[in-house]
């Protein structure tokens, strides 16, 4: 299926919202994962949360080998939003990623997930924005978004239109959106989004 | 021909469509704008070529007899400045600048910074290996990022460069290495047409051992067919050497060349730098492109429209380019629908040709596609039949969301079908309604009415002007990009300062063109413009092949198709495939027809017989 090439990176969609991202660094081939299901070959592996289809469960996490360095809220090396981790030459941003509401109607309540704003060697950036409704942590980011991996779906987490306000906030060069099924929401999204940014529907590999 | 073609273009109807409907001009309004800019044509073109930056400005906006003319004499101009390096310091430089899709999916996009950056490592490297100002350049490549950026890298040294269309055989390819006597020809190792590798790069290796001429062979690295050549694209940007500043061009330095049809072969002709930026730059403004826009065109750089709007026009503009590496129909005749879907595509630019054939693919293949991104349908290339456009302008154009007082459910259009006329001696559209400047209602099949600027008319044999009859279509006045160098058939359409363009049109009481194809027997085949004597003496290099005739036969599909009269003693079936492989396979003859003596054959009764369209 296809990838998008952009900068330094090359990314690949895979399932709701996973994606693989290859990069070189010091002539040698990686690949981080972000809410990949079946993580083979990946050499970084982030997760945002753990409901199922963005995290497989500690079961593979635990047959992974050693080497294979993990960062999620809850398995592997643990974070939380504000943290900065190194890994190797790349920088991982963990930022919030949350809805706002009350009681058991909030299927992503603070505490629960992260997004990550990765930063890769020559300083390019992808923004991974985990489940997350439009919040004001994600308005007030200052950072600068080359690529923007955006959930639109609305099923607990932001709609389309509150997907629509991140993208004015955060003036992405590109956004990919995920999160979504039903087909209708990419092409509102789209028409509504494309003045601000570059909108490119990538095919998925489920 | 004429007749046939007039049945299938003409309609009276004027057309509003909806998205236009409180931008478009009474009649009256654009007549007024039109007969304003050609009334005083030089200061028309002076305040164009102020939108431009000039190094230093021309001494004399125009001078010369027609058509031997010269525009901003004296004038210096940066090229590259004025297509890429405008927008550095602008919220242009950091957005997509070309966006490629590979027919298996795979998807590049660069930045107008990326692009900047590879054109100056590209263009340092040129200047290292030798490369210096009036060197020529030749492309055989299909639409790629890194033909774009030797283009932009060939600018930026000051070497003019050519793009030839790959499908174009070794022999052509001959030519126009010949020709322009390259010091560099960039190939790329091979691409993907409709699932196969095309392996482009031999077609080139025989072409340069045909034309005896040695040339640095620079390789783009594509399906990894490459191996063991002596420099490819990575090669050059990692090439290193010192900074190379802009080259500052005198405005009538050449900045690119095609080769053009005429009766007896395809000619080179050259565009002058200053000129033709003005020009092409005006025109894209135009024709409706914005920063804003994502815009796909579907005609290969090889042809003049491709030069022009895929490659400078719409970079100089600053919108995003969608490239596409493969056949239309791949894996399915929806394949540029998906692209226009996928990457919200704003403005689409395609040939007549093209819509013909997608319009009979179904409606259900477009209907299932949603295109509400696209602002406008532009089409160029040949005659555009009424059913078509109605075709385009209400399945392909109306889309799901409404716009003003369109409706989605009856089809009934929503945003413009643009019909233009370009011509590889003028360098852009002249005719057409525009978008972003002067748009009165559209009349379908016409070409719309004469751009401002173009002193379009239509005149009879006798040289008289004539309206609502068939004539020749003409440019009164010459214009800025009037080519720098072109062959004597182009001189010798010239008759007291007007050009003929040699296409048949007629011209309406209110200006409005139809042009009804050539009335020479230059052939336009499915968009391409073809020399019948370029097919006859490939034809005639088959041993057997006494006599060779070509002749354009009318057809349903391609507009026009070469019907091959041979006299010898041959297998056509031979003659097909070589004229496939030398010459190309766009330039493949339909029918091919043995005979024992052309010569005593009545032409007439051979079209009458043979070519008879459905």
């Amino acid at each position: 299926m296809s990838s998008i090439e952009f900068k330094s990176m090359r990314v690949k969609l895979e399932g709701i919202a996973g994606v693989r991202v290859y990069f070189t660094m010091n002539n040698d081939h990686r690949i981080l994962c972000i809410d990949i299901l079946n993580p083979l070959n990946c050499n970084y592996i982030l997760y945002t949360h753990s409901h199922p289809r963005h995290y497989p469960g500690d079961g593979i996490i635990d047959k992974l080998e050693d080497k294979t360095t993990v960062l999620s809220p809850m398995k592997g090396y643990l974070i939380k939003p504000g943290d900065v981790v190194r890994l190797d030459n790349i920088l991982v941003k963990v930022v919030d990623a949350y809805e706002e509401g009350l009681g058991e109607a909030t299927i992503h309540p603070k505490g629960l997930g992260v997004g990550f704003i990765v930063e890769f060697e020559d300083k390019v950036t992808l923004y991974h924005m985990g489940d997350t409704g439009l919040i004001n942590e994600i308005l007030n980011l200052e950072e600068r978004v080359d690529l923007l991996l955006i959930p639109i779906g609305g099923d607990g987490v932001m709609n389309v239109e509150e997907a629509v306000e991140a993208v004015k906030s955060l003036k992405p060069i590109i956004t990919i959106p995920i999160h979504y099924t039903d087909r209708r929401f990419f092409f509102k999204f789209r028409d509504m989004v494309q003045p601000y940014t570059q909108v490119i529907d990538l095919k998925r590999s489920d | 021909m004429i007749e046939w073609v007039f049945q299938r273009i003409y309609s009276s109807k004027l057309i509003t469509p909806p998205s236009m409907r409180w931008k478009t001009l009474s009649l009256r309004e654009y007549a007024n704008i039109y007969v304003s800019s050609i009334k005083d044509l030089i200061s028309f073109w002076e305040k164009q070529a102020l939108n431009l930056r000039w190094s230093r400005r021309w001494s004399t906006l125009f001078s010369g007899v027609p058509p031997r003319v010269k525009w901003f004499i004296n004038g210096v101009i940066n090229a590259y400045y004025n297509v890429v390096g405008r927008h550095r310091g602008s919220w242009v430089w950091s957005k997509p600048a070309l966006i490629w899709e590979s027919e298996d999916g795979e998807v590049k996009v660069v930045s107008y910074e990326d692009l900047d950056d590879m054109v100056v490592r590209v263009s340092s490297a040129l200047r290292e290996l030798g490369v210096k100002p009036g060197d020529w350049i030749i492309l055989y490549t299909p639409p790629m990022i890194e033909s774009i950026v030797f283009m932009l890298a060939s600018v930026r040294v000051g070497a003019p460069f050519e793009p030839v269309f790959t499908g174009f055989g070794y022999g052509e390819l001959a030519k126009r290495i010949k020709a322009r006597k390259p010091k560099v020809v960039v190939s790329v190792d091979g691409f993907l047409r409709r699932g196969k590798i095309i392996n482009s790069h031999m077609v080139l290796r025989r072409a340069l051992e045909l034309a005896k001429h040695n040339a640095l062979n620079v390789v783009i690295e594509r399906v990894g067919l490459g191996k063991g050549v002596e420099l490819t694209f990575s090669d050059l940007l990692h090439y290193g050497g010192g900074a190379v500043e802009d080259y500052e061009a005198p405005s009538d330095h050449p900045l690119f060349g095609l080769h053009s049809a005429y009766l007896d072969d395809f000619k080179p002709v050259t565009h002058a730098t200053g000129g033709y930026l003005v020009q092409v730059y005006a025109t894209s403004k135009w024709i409706g492109l914005r920063p804003h826009d994502t815009y796909f065109c579907t005609v290969w750089p090889g042809w003049i429209t491709g030069i022009s709007y895929v490659v400078f026009g719409p970079l100089m503009v600053g919108s995003t380019v969608v490239l596409y590496e493969g056949g239309p129909d791949w894996p399915s005749w929806g394949r540029w629908w998906d692209l226009i879907e996928r990457y919200a595509v704003t403005l689409f630019l395609t040939t007549g040709g093209a819509l013909r054939i997608l319009s009979k693919q179904g409606d259900e293949l477009v209907r299932k596609h949603n295109m509400d991104t696209l602002r406008a349908i532009l089409v160029t290339a040949e005659p555009l039949e009424v059913s078509v456009w109605e075709w385009a302008y209400k399945i392909v154009g109306t889309g799901y969301t409404p716009v003003v007082d369109s409706n989605p459910e009856e089809l009934t259009g929503r945003i413009p079908v643009v019909n233009m006329y370009i011509q590889s001696e003028i360098g852009t559209f002249i005719t057409g309604n525009l978008v972003n400047y002067t748009f009165p209602p559209i009349i379908p099949g016409s070409c719309g009415p004469p751009i401002p600027g173009f002193h379009v008319d239509v005149i009879s044999d006798e040289g008289q002007p004539v309206r609502g009859v068939p004539g020749e279509l003409i440019l009164r006045t010459p214009w800025p990009s009037i080519p720098l160098e072109a062959p004597e058939d182009f001189y010798s359409k010239w008759s007291n300062g007007v050009y003929r363009t040699g296409d048949y049109a007629v011209l309406t009481m209110d200006n409005y063109v139809f042009v009804l194809g050539r009335k020479d027997n230059v052939m336009k085949v499915s968009g391409y413009r073809l020399s019948p004597g370029a097919i006859e003496k490939t034809a005639m290099m088959v041993n057997g092949v006494e006599r060779a005739i070509v002749l354009a036969c009318p057809d349903d599909l391609k507009f026009q198709a070469p019907l091959l009269v041979l006299e010898g003693s041959i297998n056509p079936d031979l003659v097909r495939k070589y004229i496939r492989e030398y010459l190309g396979p766009i330039a493949e003859p339909k029918n091919v027809i043995v005979h024992s003596i052309v010569s005593e054959l009545p032409l007439d009764d051979i079209r009458k017989t043979y070519c008879n369209p459905t």
